[in-house]
């Protein structure tokens, strides 16, 4: 009898039972990385602005095609882009820049300016509404101005740097 | 006692798949030889239940369970997934395992005053996965590199491995004398597909820049191996029956071929005390044929572009960005290669140290042929399995008993790092030669089999002819 028992016992051991699990929680997934990515710099002495010896150009200028910002994925997922720059001028002189948006037709969407006059960093931030500017921008201009005041010449010292990163902020769901 | 406990501590730090704790030295079941082919036999032949001799199924994670995810337990999914992430390693993994056997068999021969050779054989068919947590990957992928400036993402935290594959084996058993036995199997493995990922190499960081506020440096050397792969997504049916059609079709032969060799013995130390060994699984497999593999190798670093005073000046801003896009669409490319590659098997280790106790009184007992009698056994088994990153073992502890005749069970306790409290449960029946058994660990989880840290099941029928019956 007791083996009987014995028997009975290891054949109820070896039914299992579960507790309530849900694998549709996995639809609820969402998670929410930041990713940053280096930009443009740029580095100038006063004789980047001289044409032998006599300040000319007041404005340089020049663009990037940039084919990140229409990412399929990064268009779905994204919710908040921040365009972060900073300045470092030991010129006599103040700088403006600005930062041109434009879409793949080159239709002009939006402009983001700031001076060496104000405190580094600069930082524009696309959200909500503005998010649709940077996920149509295709082209990025970029221009320094050099703002009036005593002219530069070759032993005028120090220089005017710039560094720049974008940093997307996800929101991933499944 | 503090060192046996520091012995036990070091050896959770392993842990154990494919282990077979409670048919390991289950001398009544003919497939204890695919364990260690120098084990005790008692009978004088065998043939095993085609397809239902052995089915082997495990399945194991050595952290997080199924019910840490996914209980139903109104806690946010999320901050489970956050936990998880956070609480697994690079050295936690996921392991699965299942094994059919398709034919067996096996008899004794010798002089007819005494068999004492024993030549076994068999056909079974094996899956085996092991994938370890992509710690690094997980950890960008849910923070991004925003606040993880200057950490270095491993590329070699992503490491996996897949193999479907038929074994052919045959065994030869030999009782050298009342103390020693000992036996060699050899096999020939056709692997019907695989798919390894076990090398890669490399870092994803993101620094404080020179030129740029940040620098990104990308050191990728990474490599997906593939065989009998391919040709079933290549194909132009999407119907899985045609792919299994394929599959089985390889099952004979037909794969990628390896060989290999188990060795094993028992040593009968007195009337009460033996020690057996075994290593199975020396063995590799070439794969040469539907070989596709990709490999993404390049080194990159990346700080930006300057478009207004560009160095070296001259270019416009777009050139450098395009070359840096490009770069960019280098460094990603995936390249596709033919060359063959072999793989190793998992070399498995088994060791056991036994004792045999008391005497059945009752005089009808006719299994007194065996270890003298005695119906009582306990011992400790070791289990060791070499895998990818790190040796898996396991320690097991053993009572078995013969409680009537023709029905023996055999209860296991295993500290591996799945659990401490591992306890397993094997029943083997004989009815008039038919062999009967079923197996399984982790019996304290079958109360909720989700939250189980693995989970391995044995079951088989065979046809037995025992020395005695002849």
């Amino acid at each position: 009898m007791r083996k009987i028992t014995l028997l009975v016992i290891a054949m109820l051991i070896f039914v299992s039972c579960t507790k309530d699990v849900d694998f549709n929680q996995a639809n609820d997934i969402q998670i929410s990385p930041a990713v940053e990515l280096s930009l443009i710099y740029t580095q100038a002495y006063a004789s980047n602005f001289l044409v032998n010896g006599v300040e000319v150009a007041t404005t340089e200028t020049d663009f990037i095609e940039v084919d990140i910002f229409n990412d399929q994925f990064i268009n779905d997922n994204v919710t908040k882009v921040d365009l972060h720059f900073e300045t470092e001028n030991t010129l006599p002189r103040e700088f403006l820049f600005n930062v041109n948006f434009y879409s793949e037709t080159g239709a002009y969407l939006h402009t983001y300016s700031f001076t060496t006059q104000e405190e580094s960093p600069h930082i524009a931030t696309f959200e909500d509404n503005n998010l649709n500017i940077i996920k149509n921008t295709n082209i990025l201009e970029f221009t320094i101005t050099l703002l009036s005041g005593e002219p530069l010449t070759e032993d005028t010292p120090g220089s005017i740097s710039l560094q720049s990163k974008a940093i997307f902020y996800f929101n991933i769901e499944s | 006692m503090k060192n046996a406990l520091l012995l036990i501590m070091l050896f959770s730090a392993f842990c154990f798949a494919q282990n077979k704790q409670i048919l390991y030295g289950f001398s009544d079941i003919p497939q204890t030889l695919l364990l260690n082919p120098g084990a005790n036999v008692n009978q004088s032949w065998h043939v095993g239940m085609p397809l239902l001799s052995h089915l082997h199924i495990n399945a194991g994670t050595s952290k997080l369970t199924v019910y840490d995810l996914f209980a139903d337990d109104n806690v946010d999914f999320n901050a489970k997934l956050e936990n998880a992430i956070y609480s697994l390693n690079n050295k936690d993994f996921f392991t699965a395992t299942q094994q059919l056997e398709i034919l067996s068999g096996g008899f004794a021969f010798g002089p007819t005053y005494q068999k004492d050779k024993y030549l076994s054989f068999g056909w079974y068919q094996e899956t085996d996965f092991i994938a370890y947590f992509p710690e690094d990957y997980a950890i960008l992928a849910y923070e991004g590199n925003v606040n993880n400036t200057n950490r270095v993402f491993n590329i070699e935290d992503l490491s996996f491995k897949s193999e479907l594959l038929s074994v052919f084996h045959i065994g030869f058993n030999k009782k050298v004398n009342n103390k020693l036995t000992y036996g060699i199997r050899g096999k020939i493995y056709s692997s019907l597909a695989n798919i390894t990922s076990t090398s890669n190499k490399g870092e994803v960081i993101t620094r404080t820049g020179t030129n740029n506020l940040l620098s990104h440096t990308f050191n990728l050397n990474m490599a997906v191996k593939t065989s009998g792969v391919s040709s079933l997504l290549n194909d132009d049916n999407s119907n899985v029956s045609e792919d299994i059609s394929t599959l089985s079709e390889r099952l004979l032969f037909g794969g990628n071929l390896g060989l290999g060799v188990d060795f094993g013995f028992t040593y009968q130390i007195d009337k009460q005390w033996y020690a057996d060994a075994s290593i199975t699984d020396i063995g590799f497999i070439n794969h040469k044929k539907d070989v596709e593999n990709y490999e993404l190798k390049g080194t990159y670093v990346y700080e930006g572009v300057d478009p207004l005073f560009p160095d070296p000046a001259g270019g416009t801003a777009d050139n450098y960005w395009s070359e840096v896009e490009e770069d960019f669409e280098e460094l990603f490319k995936v390249d596709t290669t033919t060359t063959s590659y072999t793989t190793l098997r998992p070399v498995k280790f088994n060791a056991s140290l036994n004792y045999a106790f008391g005497k059945r009184r009752l005089k009808s007992c006719d299994c007194l042929q065996e270890n003298n009698g005695y119906i009582n056994k306990v011992g400790a088994q070791l289990y060791a399995i070499k895998r990818p990153e790190a040796p898996q073992l396991a320690l097991t502890t053993y009572y078995y008993r013969r409680l009537f005749n023709g029905f023996d069970a055999k209860a296991t306790y295993t500290i591996d790092s799945y659990s401490f409290n591992n306890l397993g449960l094997g029943v083997s029946a004989n009815v008039y030669g038919l062999n009967i058994y079923a197996m399984a660990d982790n019996l304290l989880n079958f109360k909720n089999i989700y939250d189980a840290r693995s989970v391995s099941l044995q079951f088989g029928i065979n046809y037995i002819f025992s020395k005695n019956e002849n």
